[in-house]
């Protein structure tokens, strides 16, 4: 059953949509990330879930029930802000106690829920020092703990990593994973990192100008993207345009600078008089001759190269002016293609996929 | 390079302007009346000891502390309410506190004394509005009384501690509001394990402006008052230039400053603002 679920959430402010019809199911113990660009309406509609915020139209359910009135200190969620937003007068540990005194838990089970807390975030020896005396790793554990302590039955999260190092980061992503399968809480992550989003959710839900486009599993979002703008924005990805398609049974047919191009195809394309394909880098190859064995192939030329270390980046051109992107294993013994040269890119046809939006 | 010896030119005389201001204008002065205070009329400490043995001297003392703590608590509760809304209110509101806190700036001490005579004498406005609307059957006699020399006090006073309270106010993270209200805070836990921690700087700030002020106010509770509530400062006025009693006058004086430097050095003790600042 699902625990959260909104229907038709729209937010407008003064004229301006900034949130339309967002409808979602978030399930208990679920890790969903909301993923997209700045001003997609990520944070405003996290503020909604939280009860910040109020939608212009729409409902919230939570476990069946109708919480859109419900204000923000009747829900039991928490949260942790964009910048941490910790009470600075109040040491680490009197931080993670409010929401306990708010509570009216006892003394005893308040000290000895703190310091579990404390251990599980792994801020041992940190309890007594203020906000402004802790690093900013410090300072975001600190803030997962406070609204972890008093089992929420939904945790919050806005970007909560954006504010830190790299480093950093990634040990964070590593104990928000650990975290959320130790709570068993529910986990409703804003980003605008792919990466991140890739590696830490069960399910992303991706926004872009105040709309959902889509929600699925990291894999499935990744494989199947349903417009061009999931498929550039998460990962890399080549689009290459096609001209006069046309379906023939689960296969679509079109050309691009004069190669016949193909890809799998199970919807019916009538209408269209032009497309995209979008093919994953790491599904392609580059070759100095035709190569025989593959249908989708086209010839290009060597813009530049760049040493990334262990892979070499290339920036090859196409007909048409079209700018496609590729890299190669730096050390490889078999080709390896050089600035100015033309050569071959290929793919397999079944790992194409057809974008009409 | 000429310009490197003008700038420190300039920084020499910036740095001692306010020294060599404060030392003719104000120092010399200031001993001046300390001397007088052990001198006049002739030389010794008796103008000290009718300081604190003057059954006069006394009540006008504690007339004036219990004046001063009256207006400093209802000053700075007024400012907390008006900053309150100065900061977090509606664009419209804002205006509205603002227009409410400069206005009082521009016009004389002395002109909003006599429009609270205007306001309050017997055949004044306010009886007018109590008379006709049936609340009293005889007028109130307003001025010349501890409460008209209080509300023109704290009249005065409020913008003074609206600035210190507006100004650590704004420095509060809004989210951090929103973080309470989200685990679950009433208003009242907010504000009281929140949002007033986080203004105390700001209380005492505002505190001690108002009482250090209160404690010389001159103009307003001589009108108001009408040498019927005689604060220390016109008890001072008048042993100076009425009874001409320049050593006494002079021993008030200092008293005052000492009291005032007493009180300021206690209350940063006891509540050390530079630690509640972060
Ligand atoms: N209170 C408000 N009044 C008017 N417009 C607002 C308000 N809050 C947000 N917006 C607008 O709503 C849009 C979405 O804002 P939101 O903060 O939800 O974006 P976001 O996806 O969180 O972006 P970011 O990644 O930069 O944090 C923006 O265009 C923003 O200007
Ligand atoms: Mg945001």
């Amino acid at each position: 059953m699902a625990q959260i679920s909104t229907n038709g959430v729209s937010k407008r402010y003064g004229g301006i949509t900034v949130l339309s019809e967002i409808g979602i199911e978030i399930n208990d113990g679920e890790f969903l990330t909301l993923l997209g660009p700045s001003g997609s309406g990520k944070t405003t509609f996290l503020m909604i879930l939280a009860g910040f915020v109020e939608p212009s139209a729409g409902q919230l359910f939570k476990n069946g029930s109708d919480i859109t009135q419900l204000p923000a200190e009747q829900r039991n969620f928490g949260m942790v802000f964009q910048g941490y937003a910790l009470f600075p007068h109040l040491t680490a540990r009197q931080n993670i106690d409010y929401p306990l005194r708010i509570r009216g838990v006892p003394q005893d089970k308040r000290r000895s829920d703190v310091e579990r807390i404390i251990g599980t975030v792994g801020l041992d020896g940190h309890g007594d020092k203020k906000p402004s005396q802790l690093s900013g790793g410090q300072q975001q554990r600190v803030a997962l703990a406070r609204a972890l302590v008093f089992g929420p039955d939904l945790l919050l999260l806005d970007e909560p990593l954006s504010a830190l190092d790299r480093n950093m980061r990634e040990q964070l992503q590593v104990e928000l994973k650990r975290l959320h399968r130790e709570t068993g809480t529910t986990f409703v992550f804003v980003t605008h990192d792919q990466s991140e989003a890739l590696a830490l959710s069960d399910k992303i839900a991706i926004f872009d100008q105040g709309k959902l486009v889509q929600t699925g599993t990291p894999e499935t979002i990744y494989r199947e993207p349903n417009t061009r703008f999931v498929a550039e924005f998460l990962g890399s990805i080549n689009i290459v345009p096609l001209q006069g398609p046309v379906q023939d049974g689960s296969v679509l047919r079109g050309t691009f600078g004069g190669q016949l191009l193909a890809a799998p195809q199970s919807s019916d394309m009538n209408g269209y008089t032009s497309c995209c394909l979008a093919i994953r880098p790491e599904h392609m190859r580059v070759s100095r001759d035709r190569p025989q064995d593959s249908t989708n192939a086209l010839k290009v030329q060597v813009r530049d190269l760049t040493y990334q270390g262990a892979t070499t980046d290339l920036v090859l051109s196409a007909a048409d002016e079209l700018i496609l992107t590729f890299s190669v294993p730096s050390t490889t013994a078999e080709f390896q293609p050089r600035a100015g040269e033309k050569i071959w890119l290929s793919w397999p046809a079944d790992k194409g996929k057809v974008l009409t939006v | 390079m000429g310009s490197v010896r003008q700038t420190q030119v300039l920084q020499t005389v910036l740095l001692w302007t306010l020294p060599v201001l404060v030392l003719p204008f104000y120092i010399a002065p200031l001993l001046g009346v300390f001397e007088w205070s052990l001198s006049r009329p002739e030389p010794g400490l008796q103008n000290y000891v009718r300081l604190v043995t003057d059954g006069d001297v006394i009540a006008v003392l504690l007339r004036t502390f219990r004046i001063c703590l009256l207006v400093t608590l209802i000053s700075v509760l007024c400012a907390y309410l008006l900053a309150y809304h100065w900061v977090f209110g509606s664009p419209a509101r804002r205006l509205i506190m603002e227009i409410c806190i400069f206005i009082p700036f521009w016009i004389s001490v002395l002109i909003r004394a006599f429009g609270w005579i205007v306001l309050l004498r017997t055949k004044g406005v306010a009886n007018d509005i109590l008379l006709f609307s049936g609340v009293i059957s005889d007028p109130l006699y307003l001025v010349r009384t501890e409460f008209s020399v209080v509300l023109g006090m704290v009249h005065f006073m409020v913008p003074f501690a609206v600035f210190p309270l507006a100004s650590v106010m704004r420095q509060i993270d809004p989210k951090i509001l929103l973080a309470s209200r989200g685990m679950g805070a009433s208003a009242s836990f907010t504000f009281f394990n929140a949002f007033l921690p986080l203004t105390l700087a700001g209380i005492v700030a505002a505190i001690i402006i108002v009482f250090v002020f209160s404690l010389g106010f001159f103009i307003t509770p001589a009108v108001l008052g009408g040498g019927k509530i005689v604060m220390i400062a016109e008890y001072i006025y008048i042993q100076m230039f009425q009874t001409t009693n320049w050593g006494f006058g002079a021993a008030l004086s200092v008293g005052l400053l000492a009291i005032v430097a007493i009180l300021s050095a206690l209350l940063f003790r006891v509540i050390r603002p530079e630690r509640l600042v972060r």
